[in-house]
Order: structure tokens, then C-alpha cells, then sequence
């Protein structure tokens, strides 16, 4: 099912208006515990909270030891979600992670197979270096994320809600690995990138968390029904037509022949945003609404997800790759030129 | 609520925009009053005499025209709900909450709409604040500068009486100026070229003032002989045959002609003698003739001068002959030489070659005059 088809219209969902004060809040405290815990990722941080409150999957790059799997414990812990790992391989395969069925031998002779449940069916999914695992193993994942369920010998088993996926990949060593086709990239929400902290950052990290693991003793701020609630209520702020054009617009920016971007931006690209990237921007920009204590949409909130929806949607021409352009500046280019437009 | 005072914030943006679009408009009228002014003033002075009246006329009409369009195009709310979204801190809120009051009532949830309407209002003192404090630079002083100073230049130019065609018609009319084409010049402005020839002819009059002055020091240089020449010019006398010693005489001397600056170019300016030597003006200042050019001239006079010279003019030339160490004549002539070798000497003075007292004191006070000069 369509993550589009699955948000409710706003009228669906009444919400008493002190439900915006406890989402807000609740979303301000969940930021600011995971700030203490992950140190120096602020924006990080929010964007993988937005992720999760506006039901999407979060592709994360980085390089080893930045505190990708340390953050998606820390989120479980405090939002009180059964997680699991997978570490992916080349020799994974699909029923590795989506689950299989084992044969049962019962005491009085009758024996069944029964279908026992993979780690795609935890509700917070870290999966790490996903670009490891061969494309089957990478469709059958990819397809669990997308329609939320697993068919295996004809028989349909939904995922949990709230489901979310925090895939990793690394941006080196890629050897041996299977980069993601630019459809299965599509069905991430975000694609962040965890840059390296900043020397305050590293020297507070030691305070924090040199002898223990910080999300061990995380207390829980909220659970699943939290979760679903506040993800209801995401769907209910309020959308301006101004914000609607202005997320038409940036989408029709990105493409090679649209409009609103300049031209000098438009030639390097060879495909742009998808109609999905519009839908997750508006999701996204719902959540940070509501984190900034708002109702309603702004521009800005627009503009604060647009890279991580966009970063990777859009294909640059082999030309300008070679030419040593890449898509951060591109986007940050077609960003600014459409923010100055509003 | 806060529905009154949204409005009365959107009342006041709509004020503040309007009273910006008006200020645009008087700017942009001012602007164009500047360049129609400077436009009456080039057809004035190019083409044809333009009223006053009427550029006034059109500038009011300008003005007019921007100032009604102006007032014409009220801000609507959408766009003061825009404008306050962008400028006071609105968040995109006042143009929602605008939508908001004119879609159905089952649109939106109730709860956000409350809650929009909540943060709106605790928004508006804020936002009035900024709007208070909003300073909008009006940016006249340069279109009224201008203005005022295409004004005062149209004023004086458009007073003027118009002269621009009959110039025209006077310089269609008159043929080419002419010497001694006095009636067009009297009412034309002097040209530079006109200029240009105006101090050339002073220059030469000037010249010719000195010039009896240096004829006179070339004759006196000429009848002195050879000897005044190489007291004054040394460098002359490098330049001069050497056979023309001490005591050589005045006609048949070349050294008055190899001392006289003009010309001293060779031979045939030895031939020329002390002749040319007081006689030709110095042209080497003069405008509009060329060094070559007076050597041509000086060289087709000497050349001139030479064809016409007598007979015992063209003996100094194979006098010059005789003191060529190698030189071997022909029999023929070595028969001839006796008599030529008796013309090549110094003919000897005669009463009427020789000065009278009178006019050698009158030379050597003269010359001692010039010598105090320098």
C-alpha cells in the first residue's frame, strides 16, 4: 500500500487541541535526550525523529564509528520499540531476513511447519550496511518496507506499526558491495549523512559515554501508542495553499526540464524528484511543524527536510559527475534559488 | 478570537503596502520626469524647439497616470496575509488562517485549526511590534536630485531661443569658407581648425618679422666671409670645404652657405653660396610642411639657382676637382686648365665689391648689436 493512500485526510482524526501540546513536548523531549546521548548530531538527531513520526525509512551514510547503531538503540530505548539488527552480507539471504518456515515435530507425532517471524518484523530495524546484501536479499527487505507486510508460501503477515527501518551504508570500501537501485533508494523517506563531530563535540562524547553505553540506561519517554498517536496527528497540521505551491515548486525544480531552478542548475541533472519525494516532503515538514509547536506548515519546514528528501532522488548527468559536481551542491543551489523565490 | 485583531494587523499591512506602492510610484514618476525633461532638452537642442507647456503638460499627465494606478491597485488581504508571513515572523499562519475562514467548515481538524488560531494570536504582538518598528527607507533623494537637476536644465536650455535650426539652415546654405570669406565667420563660432590657422598665420607673420633680421645676419655672414661664419658656427665649419681659408673672398666663398642652418645639406647648397644663405626664411616650424618635404624644396631651389648661376658661379665646382689628390684630367682639359685653375682663384676686390666705410661701421655695429643680443 501506498504510504500516500495510508495517510488519513485530517478530518479523519479529531484531535483535542491538548494532543498538540503533548506531541510537542513529547517530541522536544525525545530531541533533547537524544542530543545528551548522541552528542555533536543535533540535526541528525531531529531528522531520524521526524523520519520515524512521519512513518518513513531512513537511509544513513557514514563512516564507521560515527554512532549510527548507538543512535538507532538510543531511539528504541526511548520511544520503547522492540528493535533488531541485521547485519548484511553477501551471503544474507531473503529468509534470513524476512523469516521462514522451520519444521515442527510435535510429541505425538504430528509435525507442522510453522512460520517463524524474521528481524524485518521488530519495529525499529537497524539494518546495517545494507549494500552488502545481494539484490535479493535487498528486494525482499525493501519490499517489507514498502508494503509493510511479508507473503511468504501464500500466506500475508503485516509488519508491526509503528515500523520504521534505519538502513546504513558506508560511503568507502565499496568493493564487493551492491549499490541500491535508484527505485529502492526512492522508498527511504531521508538519505542522512553523519558527518564527524566537532572537537567540543568528541571532548563532551568522552564525558558521556566513555565506560557505558548510554542507551542501556535511557528511560523510556514514551511507547508504541505514543508513537502512532503523534504519527496520527502529524496528518492533521495543516497545509496552506502557499506551502503547497512551495513544495510543487521544489519538486518541479529538480527536474532536468522543469521550471524554477536556473539553467545552469537544471543541465546537470539527469532525473529528478519523484512524485513520493513530494509526499514525504509534506510529511516531513508536518512533523517539524508540530516539533517547532505549530499547527500549520511553514515554508521553512519545507526547506529544513528538502535535502535529506532529495539528496537521494536526484541523478546528476555523468558529465557533471566527472566534472566534480556533485548533488549536495546542486540541491543546495536549486534550495537557495527556490527559498529566495518565496 | 483573535480575528479582530488579525485584521486590524492585515488593515495595518495593507497601509504600510499601500503607502510603499505609492512611494514607488512617485519614484518611478520622478525618474520618468527626469528622462522626459532630458528628452525635451536633446529635441530642443538637436531637432526643433519644444514648449515649455508642453513638456509640462506631459509630466503632468505621467504623474498622473503612475499615482492613479497606484491607488487603483488596493493590497488585497491574501497579500498583506503574504507580506506578513514573510516580514513579520507569521510563519506562513495568517495566510492558512485566511484559508481556513473561507473553506468548508469540516476541512480542516478542529483541535489544529483551534490551534492555529491560539498561535496566531499569541503571534500578533510581535508581529505588530515588528511592523511598528519597520523602518521602510522611501530611496527619493536620488530621483528628486535628478529631477530637480534635469529640471533647472531644462529650464535654462528650453528658455534659450532656438538656434539650433538656423545653424543648420546656415550651414546648409553657406558654400565651403573661403580667404577672405569674412560675413559667415563673423557669425559662426571659430572652429579649431579655424583656430589652428589662426595662430599658424600669427606664427608666420611673426617669422617674417625676424626674417629681414636674418637675411641681414646672412648677408652680413656673406659679406664678412668665412671667417664670421666659423666664429659663430662652429659646427658649420666641420660641414664646410676646407679650401675656403682665411681671408677668402665674398663671392666666391661657399662657406656663407654651409654656415646657414636652413640649408646646410651638401653640395648644392655650396653651390648656391652666400646667395641663399640670408635669403631663404626659416621653415623648419612652420605648420603643415614636413622636413622632407623642405629639403625637396630647398634642394629644387639650390638646383634651380645652379642652372641659372653664371659662368663663374659654376667654376667653384671644379675648383673643388683640384683638390682631389687623385684626380687625373684629361689631356684635353689639362690644356684647358690653366685658364679654369686662373678662374678658380679668389677674383680680386674691386671698388664695387668692396664696403664703404659707412657700411662696414654700419655692419660691425650691427654686429656687435647682434652679439649682445645672444
Amino acid at each position: 500500500m501506498d504510504e500516500g493512500k495510508r495517510a488519513t485526510p485530517m478530518t479523519a482524526d479529531p484531535a483535542g487541541e491538548g494532543d498538540f501540546a503533548d506531541a510537542h513536548r513529547r517530541l522536544q523531549d525525545l530531541r533533547e535526550r537524544l542530543d545528551h546521548i548522541i552528542v555533536g548530531q543535533d540535526e541528525l538527531v531531529t531528522h531520524l525523529i521526524t523520519a520515524v513520526f512521519a512513518a518513513g525509512h531512513v537511509l544513513i551514510e557514514g563512516l564507521p564509528g560515527l554512532g549510527k547503531t548507538q543512535l538507532a538503540k538510543a531511539l528504541a530505548a526511548a520511544l520503547g520499540l522492540q528493535w533488531a539488527r541485521v547485519q548484511c552480507t553477501p551471503d544474507l539471504l531473503p529468509a534470513d531476513v524476512t523469516g521462514a518456515e522451520i519444521y515442527l515435530s510435535a510429541s505425538g507425532g504430528a509435525s507442522s511447519f510453522e512460520f517463524r517471524p524474521g528481524p524485518v518484523f521488530a519495529q525499529l530495524v537497524l539494518v546495517d550496511e545494507i549494500n552488502r546484501a545481494t539484490p535479493r536479499t535487498q528486494a525482499a527487505l525493501l519490499e517489507a518496507m514498502q508494503e509493510r507486510q511479508v507473503t511468504h508460501a501464500g500466506t500475508t503477515h503485516p509488519l508491526p506499526s509503528p515500523f520504521c527501518v534505519l538502513a546504513t551504508q558506508n560511503p568507502i570500501e565499496l568493493e564487493g558491495t551492491y549499490p541500491l537501485p535508484e527505485a529502492q533508494l526512492d522508498r527511504f523517506m531521508f538519505k542522512l549523512t553523519v558527518p564527524f563531530p566537532a572537537r567540543e563535540s568528541l571532548r563532551k562524547m568522552l564525558d558521556v559515554s566513555l565506560d557505558a553505553e548510554p542507551a542501556d540506561t535511557l528511560q523510556r519517554l514514551a511507547g508504541p501508542a505514543d508513537v502512532l498517536r503523534i504519527t496520527r496527528l502529524c496528518r492533521t497540521v495543516l497545509l496552506g495553499e502557499r506551502c503547497k505551491e512551495a513544495a510543487v515548486d521544489l519538486v518541479v525544480a529538480t527536474q532536468p526540464n522543469g521550471t524554477g531552478a536556473n539553467v545552469d542548475d537544471r543541465r546537470h541533472i539527469r532525473y529528478g524528484a519523484s512524485p513520493r519525494a513530494l509526499q514525504a516532503l509534506v510529511r516531513a515538514a508536518r512533523v517539524r511543524a508540530l516539533m517547532a509547536g505549530r499547527a500549520h506548515v511553514d515554508v521553512d519546514d519545507l526547506g529544513a527536510v528538502a535535502l535529506p528528501v532529495l539528496r537521494h532522488r536526484v541523478l546528476l548527468r555523468l558529465e557533471s559527475e566527472l566534472d566534480g559536481l556533485d548533488v549536495e551542491s546542486t540541491l543546495a543551489s536549486i534550495i537557495g534559488a527556490w527559498r529566495r523565490r518565496l | 478570537m483573535a480575528t479582530h485583531e488579525v485584521h486590524e494587523l492585515l488593515g495595518m499591512v495593507r497601509s504600510c503596502l499601500w503607502r510603499a506602492r505609492f512611494i514607488a510610484a512617485i519614484r518611478k514618476a520622478m525618474w520618468a520626469s527626469a528622462a522626459l525633461m532630458l528628452l525635451a532638452v536633446a529635441v530642443h537642442m538637436a531637432a526643433r524647439r519644444v514648449p515649455i507647456e508642453a513638456v509640462l503638460l506631459l509630466m503632468s499627465g505621467l504623474w498622473a497616470v503612475l499615482v492613479l494606478r497606484a491607488a487603483w491597485h488596493r493590497p488585497t488581504v491574501a497579500g498583506c496575509a503574504l507580506w506578513a508571513d514573510r516580514h513579520l515572523g507569521g510563519a506562513s499562519a495568517f495566510t492558512t488562517v485566511l484559508e481556513l475562514r473561507g473553506a468548508a467548515p469540516g476541512h480542516a481538524s478542529e483541535s489544529a485549526r483551534q490551534w492555529l488560531e491560539n498561535w496566531v494570536a499569541a503571534r500578533l504582538p510581535e508581529s505588530l511590534r515588528l511592523l511598528a518598528e519597520r523602518k521602510e527607507s522611501m530611496r527619493l533623494s536620488r530621483p528628486l536630485l535628478s529631477m530637480l537637476v534635469c529640471a533647472a536644465l531644462a529650464t535654462v536650455v528650453l528658455a534659450l531661443p532656438d538656434t539650433a535650426p538656423v545653424s543648420r539652415q546656415q550651414a546648409l546654405a553657406l558654400p565651403p569658407s573661403g580667404i577672405g570669406d569674412t560675413s559667415a565667420s563673423a557669425t559662426q563660432a571659430p572652429t579649431p581648425d579655424k583656430l589652428v590657422g589662426e595662430i599658424a598665420s600669427a606664427l608666420r607673420s611673426a617669422q617674417s618679422h625676424d626674417a629681414p633680421e636674418r637675411r641681414d645676419t646672412g648677408h652680413a655672414n656673406a659679406t664678412q666671409g668665412g671667417k664670421a661664419a666659423v666664429d659663430k658656427d662652429p659646427a658649420a665649419t666641420q660641414s664646410a670645404p676646407r679650401p675656403t681659408g682665411e681671408g677668402v673672398g665674398v663671392a666666391a666663398s661657399p662657406s656663407g652657405s654651409a654656415a646657414e642652418p636652413a640649408l646646410a645639406s651638401g653640395s648644392a647648397q655650396a653651390a648656391g653660396g652666400g646667395r641663399i644663405a640670408g635669403d631663404g626664411r626659416d621653415e623648419r616650424s612652420a605648420p603643415g610642411m614636413s622636413r622632407a618635404l623642405q629639403g625637396t624644396i630647398a634642394v629644387t631651389r639650390s638646383a634651380a639657382r645652379t642652372a641659372s648661376a653664371p659662368a663663374e658661379m659654376q667654376a667653384d665646382m671644379t675648383q673643388l676637382a683640384t683638390y682631389r689628390d687623385d684626380f687625373a684630367p684629361p689631356v684635353a682639359a689639362v690644356a684647358h686648365s690653366s685658364s679654369e685653375v686662373a678662374a678658380a682663384t679668389p677674383p680680386p676686390a674691386t671698388e664695387s665689391t668692396r664696403l664703404t666705410p659707412t657700411e662696414a661701421s654700419y655692419v660691425q655695429a650691427w654686429m656687435k648689436a647682434s652679439a649682445r643680443r645672444r
